[in-house]
């Protein structure tokens, strides 16, 4: 019979050759299953002399469960191994690109507009939309600016017909929301208005104006423009500034244009605001009476103001766009800057 | 500088006319520097230097210098040189005439022509330019006949009709009742208040000069200047209301200049008819009103010392009695016109802001802003780029669109005044934008274009309307260049899958039905249905239809109604219980005729299989070497799955057999070899 240590020895060599866990199993079968070679010395211990048998079984057992143990050991590092090798051999070049999975993006003028929109429903103001094909009536008449009026030169108009015609600003909104409601009126109305002028960089057809008024008891001038401040600052940082001086609309008295400071060179001039340090962004004023005679407001019991700006120019200072036509060319490697 | 004291360096000077509201369009530098300025239609009486001097001092303060007006007249008394009649009092509220004889016509001096040409003016002679000085000075136009030409009467009336006049430009006019005309005995010699006439002009034989200062009505110079497409300074200045009160001082200065510069002595006097006087105008001023409409009060002496500044006269105390001086009667002529001249006199910068004191909540998000923000956000997270186009569409567009006059797209509305051709309609369908932004790109080498847009299209049919729709195009490569993807073109499918994801986002149930249009690929279009209505259309568009554009390969494009959407979907969330019980899923391959739609099949499965067929999925499609001619074959993986227990094997197997057999019934469908998949 082979002597303990000699089994013990045999065993070292087998598990030195062993690399994987079929190996490691293969050993426990060929050392501890059940005919193995542990096992059957242990099964004879039964031939040995009394004396020895103890001593014998004690040895037995002992590398038994030695073995037992190396044999865990050695199948738990083969697993590592085995893994380890694996994920070399799986190793990527992280460099490469990713499966991309790209987002579309939403239109600069979309993008202002909600920025606009969120700003001022902020302070209470609620959207409201109009058509874009709107009568004489509401396009100029109740917008204080009669036939015969020279006022009707500072836009151009695209006509369809009498009476029929493309709106030239959004303030009709204005009057067809006050023909519906009574004051308190809050609201803020963006849309598309057209403009009979030839397309350049700084002028298109076609753009965008964000309409918004409030009409109520007591509302006053000073309020208006506490309420363009707080736009100004919400929109173009918190050092923006404003500067408003006397215009003419039909339909506000008194009607200024407000200037933004460049936000470019804090007003020291540049090609942004073309070399004057302030960049008009909207026109405001005073409800004119005349338009509340319009909708059945009694003028001597309320009041209103009104501002409308050109989303365009303000996303053109946003973004640095500094030219119009981008917009509506859609090129996509203009849209994706956004 | 003339006209103020004490004079100004250019930067106040500048700084003051934007105070006073006036904007500044450009300033060309100099010794003279020359100033562009944009004057608002309602400030008629700035469209001269004094005007803008007056302003100018009223911000400033200082003293305005009138131009001299002192005469040396002669020993004739004009009124037996020249008679006047009106016989259209409102179109000519007012005439002056006065008469200068022994002039000698020739160039004027050139300290005038200078000025005459830096305003932008052409030196003609020194009696014509003499007037127009006067119209750069002092906002007025008068006009200069020759006396010899003209006799001495002067009748001003309406015209004949198709009565005749060689205007100064050298054009023949034809006239109407409606145009006002200066006119001797007998026939029209000037266009009142626009041009004069060439017969009776100043020539260089011109020895006695006929002096016309008048006050026209502007409404009439403003129809019969557009009527005959006619625009000049003088017609400029009459439509926005000229100072009725001024027509004897600016006569007597012309009359002054003209003398001075040409010779010529002025006959003594002036013929002034006057029958319908414009003014005076008187306004209540209350300073409640002021401070309500401002938000800032005054003092009584303020308030008066703002509006004298201007010019005008205030007495009393609140409410005061104001009155328009004449130049400001064409713009102030109520109370609230008051206030903008107060707020203007104390600065609109001064003006304190104010936060509204009242209780402001922010406003709800409306309905339809929801709605069209989650499309946008979903559309983008599809990889899609969103576009802005034009409303505006050509007749060749619509010759492209290949549609019969009953389609909604034929029903486009034209402009009177198209910006361009290929610009005459309005668009009634998206498409040809989307086209267009796919021309561009591509032109640009632009490899993959997946756009949408949101917008109205326009439509005639029994009344105008606008409705707003949703545009999704697609054209190029499925994926940007890329070593992990294919260089696949996108296809049908690939806008079905965006516009069905969309729709599921939305909690939508749509059903896609093989449908027809001329500008689509006729076996690649789809109408899509919702709620019970037709919503949109999508497909593949006809080759012919892209032959009108500039574009190779091909292009899908889906138009969906955005207002069925945004009236029937919902926000609101309900959860439903996870399932308790395992599914059971079976796949099971049918071989079904080629031409047979496979949503069809899908839901006859459905159908066949009632209440425990919790899914279908097409998960292939096959046709090749095992499938007969004519026939393909439908893979579909069914989930069985009951809400109240487990289902039994025995179960599911018998719910497939009748499925199947309900199958070949009603498609003459068989089961391909190796269909029973578990």
């Amino acid at each position: 019979m082979e002597g303990v240590k000699d089994i013990w020895d045999r065993f070292g060599a087998d598990m030195e050759r062993a690399e994987t866990e079929e190996d490691m199993n293969a050993l426990r079968a060929k050392y501890l299953g059940r005919e193995g070679i542990v096992s059957k010395a242990l099964k004879k211990l039964s031939s040995l002399p009394r004396e020895e048998r103890a001593a014998m079984g004690k040895a037995l057992n002992e590398i038994k469960e030695r073995m037992e143990e190396r044999i865990r050991e050695g199948i738990r590092e083969a697993r590592e191994r085995g893994i380890r090798r694996r994920l070399e051999a799986e190793t990527i070049d992280v460099t490469l690109p990713g499966r991309a999975r790209e987002r579309g993006r939403i239109h600069p003028i979309t993008r202002t507009i909600r920025e606009i929109v969120s700003i001022f429903r902020g302070m209470g103001f609620e959207v409201a939309e109009g058509p874009e094909v709107e009568t004489d009536y509401y396009n100029f008449v109740a917008l204080n600016t009669p036939e015969d009026h020279p006022a009707r030169d500072l836009k151009s108009t695209f006509y369809i017909r009498d009476g029929i015609l493309l709106r030239t600003e959004t303030s009709p909104v204005q009057v067809r929301v006050m023909e519906r409601r009574k004051p308190p009126i809050r609201i803020i109305a963006p849309g598309k208005i057209y403009r009979y002028e030839a397309l350049d960089a700084s002028h298109s057809h076609t753009f965008f104006q964000v309409e918004g008024f409030m009409v109520d008891e007591k509302v006053t001038f000073g309020e208006l423009k506490g309420v363009l401040m707080v736009f100004a600052r919400e929109m173009f940082g918190k050092d923006a500034l404003l500067r408003f001086r006397p215009h003419f609309f039909p339909f506000t008295e008194p009607s200024a244009e407000v200037d933004v400071r460049c936000t470019i060179c804090k007003g020291s001039g540049c090609r942004t605001c073309g070399y004057k340090g302030w960049i008009e962004i909207l026109g405001c004023g005073m409800i004119d009476p005349s338009v509340f005679g319009y909708v059945g407001y009694d003028p001597e019991i309320y009041r209103g103001f009104a501002f409308g700006m050109g989303v365009d120019r303000i996303a053109m200072m946003r973004f640095g766009v500094d030219d119009i036509r981008l917009y509506y060319e859609n090129d996509i490697r203009f849209l994706e800057q956004f | 500088m003339d006209y103020i004291e004490p004079k100004v360096d250019l930067k106040d000077l500048l700084d003051s006319l934007l105070e006073a509201g006036f904007g500044i369009e450009g300033v060309e530098d100099g010794d003279d520097p020359i100033i562009d300025l944009e004057v608002t239609p309602n400030r008629p009486d700035c469209l001269g230097i004094l005007g803008i001097a007056r302003e100018v001092v009223a911000m400033r303060g200082g003293r305005l210098i009138f131009p001299d007006t002192s005469l040396l007249e002669g020993e004739e008394d004009v009124s037996d040189l020249v008679q006047v009649t009106i016989e259209d009092a409102d179109g000519c509220p007012r005439y002056t005439a006065r008469v200068i004889k022994g002039v000698k016509v020739g160039p004027s001096p050139e300290w005038m022509a200078r000025r005459l040409e830096a305003v932008g003016m052409r030196p003609i002679n020194n009696i014509v330019d003499a007037t127009n000085y006067v119209l750069m000075e002092l906002g007025h136009p008068l006009h200069a006949f020759d006396y010899d030409l003209v006799g001495g009467y002067i009748r001003v009336r309406r015209a004949r009709d198709g009565e005749l006049i060689l205007s100064l430009d050298g054009e023949m006019r034809r006239l109407s009742p409606e145009d006002l005309v200066i006119a001797d005995e007998d026939r029209a010699i000037a266009i009142a208040g626009v041009m004069g006439g060439m017969e009776t002009g100043i020539t260089d034989s011109t020895k006695n000069v006929l002096l016309e200062s008048a006050y026209f009505n502007p409404v009439s110079i403003r129809r019969t200047a557009k009527r005959l497409g006619m625009r000049t300074e003088a017609s400029y200045r009459f439509e926005r209301g000229a100072d009725p009160e001024i027509p004897p001082t600016a006569s007597a200065r012309c009359a002054k200049l003209i003398c001075e510069i040409s010779g010529g002595v002025v006959a003594k006097g002036v013929v002034d008819s006057y029958p319908k006087p414009q003014g005076p105008v008187l306004i209540r001023l209350r300073k409640e009103k002021i401070e309500g409409i401002l938000g800032v009060g005054f003092s009584d002496r303020d308030i008066a010392s703002f509006l004298e500044r201007l010019g005008f006269k205030v007495s009393g105390s609140s409410p005061f009695l104001v009155e328009v001086p004449s130049f400001r009667w064409a713009d102030v002529k109520r109370e609230i016109d008051l206030v903008e001249e107060i707020a203007r006199v104390y600065g609109y910068n001064r003006i304190p802001e104010k936060v509204p004191e009242r209780e402001i909540l922010p406003a709800p998000i409306s309905h339809k802003e929801l709605v069209l923000e989650g499309i946008r956000d979903i559309l983008c997270g599809y990889g899609l780029f969103e576009t802005i186009n034009y409303s505006f569409m050509g007749y060749n567009d619509l010759a492209s669109m290949d549609v019969p006059p009953t389609d909604d797209w034929s029903k486009a509305i034209r402009l009177l005044n198209p910006i361009s051709s290929g610009q005459e309609l309005l668009r009634t369908t998206l498409i040809p934008g989307l086209l267009r932004v796919v021309e561009r790109n591509m032109r640009r080498k632009v490899q993959r274009v997946q756009i949408f847009e949101i917008g109205k299209v326009f439509r005639e049919d029994d009344g105008i309307s606008e409705e707003e729709m949703l545009g999704i195009a697609l054209w190029g490569r499925r994926y940007k260049r890329s070593w992990h993807f294919g260089e696949d073109d996108v296809d049908f499918f690939d806008l079905k899958g965006i516009v069905e994801g969309l729709f599921f986002s939305m909690g939508i149930s749509a059903d896609f039905v093989r449908d027809s249009h001329p500008s689509f690929h006729p076996g690649r279009c789809a109408g899509i249905f919702a709620f019970g209505n037709r919503i949109g259309i999508m497909g593949e568009l006809h080759p012919k239809l892209l032959s009108g554009y500039d574009i190779k390969g091909r292009v899908y494009v889906a138009e969906i109604r955005l207002l069925p959407l945004i009236e029937e979907v919902g926000f609101e969330k309900h959860y439903v219980p996870i399932p308790r019980y395992p599914e059971v899923r079976r796949d099971i391959s049918l071989i079904v005729p080629e031409d047979l739609p496979a949503k069809e099949v899908e839901m006859a499965i459905r159908e066949e299989g009632g209440e425990l067929v919790e899914d279908v999925i097409l998960f292939d499609l096959y046709k090749g070497e095992q499938i007969p001619d004519g026939m393909k074959a439908l893979a579909f993986s069914i989930t069985f799955r009951s809400p109240e227990r487990t289902l039994r094997g025995e179960e599911v197997d018998e719910l497939q057999a009748r499925i199947v057999e309900a199958m070949g019934r009603r498609f003459g469908a068989k089961l391909r070899q190796g269909g029973w998949m578990g």
